[in-house]
């Protein structure tokens, strides 16, 4: 096997990892990301956030009604001012009051209207003794 | 102790090269899985006896649970997969140990102190921190296990991902074994290529397992959405996958020895950093169990992990130098190479969309998450070239390739990509670009092997022979079809779906890509445990159209967890296609009572699944003993050792 004394290997490897980052950059500047709040910090963001904590209170309404559906969630751990919520579309497995939730959605007069409703898996690690 | 002792004796016999102390510390490192093992068997009567004098009986098992969930809820809990993950980590100290003894003495000398400090971070682990242990006053009943997790999928799926997990822990010990011991030869890397294989397997098999579980059993008509803990499992085998392609170019060529190095420890330290991000609650995911106590530990241990892969690549840069050096852009080993910066590449990108939330916490006081659409964008911008590589990387020559024979070899999946690529628009799969891509792109790819595998046939007479007499490179060629058919499948099932939502009446009907749908009416079923009752009710429909069936979609109303749904799924195996239909909400009382129904028809969706067996079946093929390699072996050891 001989031996190249100028080895195209380190040119490549620099120009993938230019090009990835450039990319990248360009991609994560262009792009969007969803801010993840809890109900103590949603107020002073508009626009679509994603929201999690725990249901609150009665479920009433129908998601697929035009009214919605309605529920109250409030931080996961520790207080927080409780948040209303109207959601219109598909309601996810083991949905009920007190179970953890995300949703994503924004921020209208006073009642956050979601679009996307996540029930947080209720598994293994959970303990419920 | 065992591990312990496995790791601070084994550390000085193998820098004072005392031979009865390595010993003595090897034999620790074997009884401390003996040791584990009774533990595991404690636990596991325990579980299946229904002693809630155990807390972690109690959470996680109820009397109504038959034996094998309660023989599951073994890794159910934090604290069983700990000590899972223990067993099995052991469980693989002592065979790599005992298997590579005298083959690679020195190497194995410093493995077992790198496998024993491991052991007895999860050792400490278990004892302090989240034991299994734990005894509380007895209680009449345990809390059970989540309807949806007593699958036969959730059998399997957890503790297949441990196997992958923990088995990167043997490529990087004797990686770090052959850095201390100054043995860089390639000689730990043939050693240990089995047990990356075997990992690598485990690691993909089980998140294929894990989507099909989501798939039946969660109800939205998905089988991955990017969750943290997710990509938490999928980083490690990217790594490995690059490292699995990396290694032939050392064994062949002597060249990126240190990649390699980087690549081994940056999978191990992955599966601890995944550990670390689903345990710690630092990120937003849809799993619960992503709050523990045991986040910490494991950052602490990926740090710990890292400074020390870090220090010992540095120090043994002399000793890393390549042999040989890359001779042209068009040829098998730069084909490799780009394979390798792909999969790093997406690896990276992939970790950097789950650290980034953490990172805006800093900046702006909350987190901001990246979504589907970053994730689902560099998928395709790595993942089709990727694609690309696994035709063109076979059929290029090693050392030096000219474009017009690489042209000439490609004549034929270059002639099905592009008769596939007019036959698809022309049935209308161009409505997505990255769909059509992706197809045409997989037809290339699968051409290029079936090209491969008729050569071969030719040159051998039989196809069998072929494959036994070079079972490694035919069984990546195997692994290869099925990563094609698996994202024939992807690409069909989530690119060219279709929903339809709608409210029926009994008797009314909704029509969805080719079939009807009729909603015949609910039944319902009272069911009671100790654990509490539920209802189930069952929308019962028909569908005419493309199939004539009966089909089912259910409501389980439990008093104790809440409404879950399970889901109807009838196959067209023809087709490889999925007519999906899920119960979403009843209305209204008695006979009348109408039903929200989701209908999905999702394409090619079964290729998925059928891909998974072909990939099992091919990485058995290239982990199977050969002879001929056995030799070849043999002959690369003697060299080394001259």
């Amino acid at each position: 096997m001989a031996r190249s004394t100028r080895s195209p290997a380190r040119l490549i490897v620099a120009l993938s990892v230019a090009g990835v980052l450039a990319v990248f950059l360009v991609y994560t500047a262009l792009t969007g990301t969803t801010p993840a709040l809890q109900p103590s910090n949603l107020v002073g963001h508009p626009g679509t956030v994603s929201l999690t904590g725990k249901v609150v209170g009665q479920v009433t309404g129908d998601a697929h009604n035009p009214t919605g559906l309605h529920f109250e969630l409030h931080n996961i751990q520790g207080k927080s001012p409780i948040v209303p919520i109207i959601y219109h579309g598909s309601v996810p497995d083991l949905f009920e009051s007190g179970r953890d939730v995300n949703v994503t959605g924004e921020l209208v007069g006073g009642s956050f209207v979601a679009t996307a409703l996540t029930t947080k898996c209720p598994s293994k690690y959970t303990a419920q003794v | 102790m065992l591990a312990l002792y496995a790791f601070v004796v084994g550390s000085v016999a193998a820098r004072s090269k005392r031979r009865r102390l390595a010993d003595s510390a090897r034999n620790a490192l074997i009884f401390a899985f003996f040791s584990t093992l009774i533990a595991a068997a404690i636990l596991a009567r325990a579980l299946v006896q229904h002693n809630f004098t155990f807390q972690y009986v109690a959470q996680h098992t109820s009397r109504d649970l038959s034996t094998v969930y309660s023989l599951t809820a073994f890794w159910g809990g934090e604290e069983g997969s700990l000590l899972l993950w223990l067993l099995v980590l052991t469980g693989y100290a002592a065979l790599a140990v005992t298997l590579n003894r005298r083959l690679l003495r020195d190497v194995v000398t410093w493995v077992v102190p790198v496998m024993g400090g491991i052991a007895t971070f999860f050792s400490f682990m278990l004892v302090a921190v989240a034991s299994p242990f734990v005894t509380i006053p007895r209680v009449v009943d345990g809390a059970g296990l989540v309807p949806s997790l007593q699958n036969p999928y959730m059998v399997a799926h957890p503790p297949l991902l441990y196997l992958g997990y923990v088995g990167l822990s043997v490529p990087f010990a004797f990686a770090a074994g052959a850095m201390l011991s100054g043995q860089t030869d390639e000689r730990w890397i043939v050693a240990t290529r089995r047990w990356t294989l075997a990992a690598w397997t485990f690691l993909g098999f089980g998140q294929l397992l894990g989507a099909h579980w989501a798939y039946l059993e969660v109800g939205w008509g998905g089988y991955y959405s990017w969750d943290p803990v997710e990509i938490a499992a999928l980083m490690p085998w990217l790594v490995a996958t690059a490292f699995l392609h990396s290694v032939m170019i050392q064994e062949r060529k002597g060249m990126l020895r240190v990649w390699n190095m980087v690549l081994v420890a940056f999978a191990f330290n992955l599966s601890l950093f995944g550990t670390f991000l689903t345990r710690s609650g630092v990120v937003n995911s849809i799993h619960s169990f992503a709050k523990s106590s045991i986040g910490a530990w494991f950052l602490g241990m990926v740090v710990v992990s890292s400074l020390f892969s870090t220090a010992l690549i540095i120090w043994r840069l002399p000793l890393l130098r390549a042999r040989t050096k890359l001779e042209s852009a068009l040829s098998r080993e730069a084909a490799f190479l780009y394979n390798n910066l792909l999969f790093v590449a997406l690896c990276l990108t992939l970790l950097w969309g789950e650290v980034f939330p953490i990172l805006t916490q800093y900046v702006d006081g909350y987190q901001r998450t990246m979504g589907r659409p970053y994730f689902d964008f560099f998928l395709r911008i790595f993942g089709l070239p990727l694609l690309l590589l696994m035709g063109i990387g076979p059929l290029v020559a090693w050392r030096r390739a000219s474009g017009r024979a690489l042209l000439r070899t490609l004549r034929w999946p270059l002639g099905a990509s592009i008769i596939a690529g007019i036959a698809l628009v022309s049935i209308g799969d161009g409505s997505s670009r990255p769909g059509l891509i992706a197809y045409t792109f997989s037809v290339f790819a699968l051409t290029a092997i079936v090209v491969e595998l008729v050569r071969g046939t030719r040159a051998t007479g039989s196809l069998f022979e072929l494959i036994g007499r070079n079972r490694r490179r035919y069984g990546g060629y195997i692994v290869h079809a099925a990563i094609v058919l698996f994202v024939i499948g992807v690409v069909g099932s989530s690119d060219y779906s279709t929903t339809r939502e709608r409210q029926l009446a009994p008797g009314h009907s909704m029509t969805v890509d080719g079939y009807t749908v009729t909603y015949e009416g609910l039944s319902h079923s009272l069911s009671n445990t100790v654990s509490g009752s539920s209802v189930t009710t069952t929308a019962k429909l028909a569908v005419t159209g493309r199939m004539h069936l009966k089909m089912g979609t259910s409501s389980i109303d439990s008093s104790a967890l809440g409404i879950s749904r399970m889901v109807g799924v009838r196959t067209d195996w023809w087709r490889a296609e999925d007519l999906y239909a899920i119960l979403d909400s009843v209305q209204g009382k008695g006979p009348t009572q109408t039903a929200f129904i989701i209908i999905e028809v999702e394409p090619l969706v079964n290729l998925i699944w059928i891909a998974g067996f072909i990939f099992l079946g091919g990485s058995l093929v290239a982990m199977w003993p050969d002879a001929r390699e056995q030799r070849k072996l043999a002959t690369r050891l003697s060299l080394a050792r001259a």
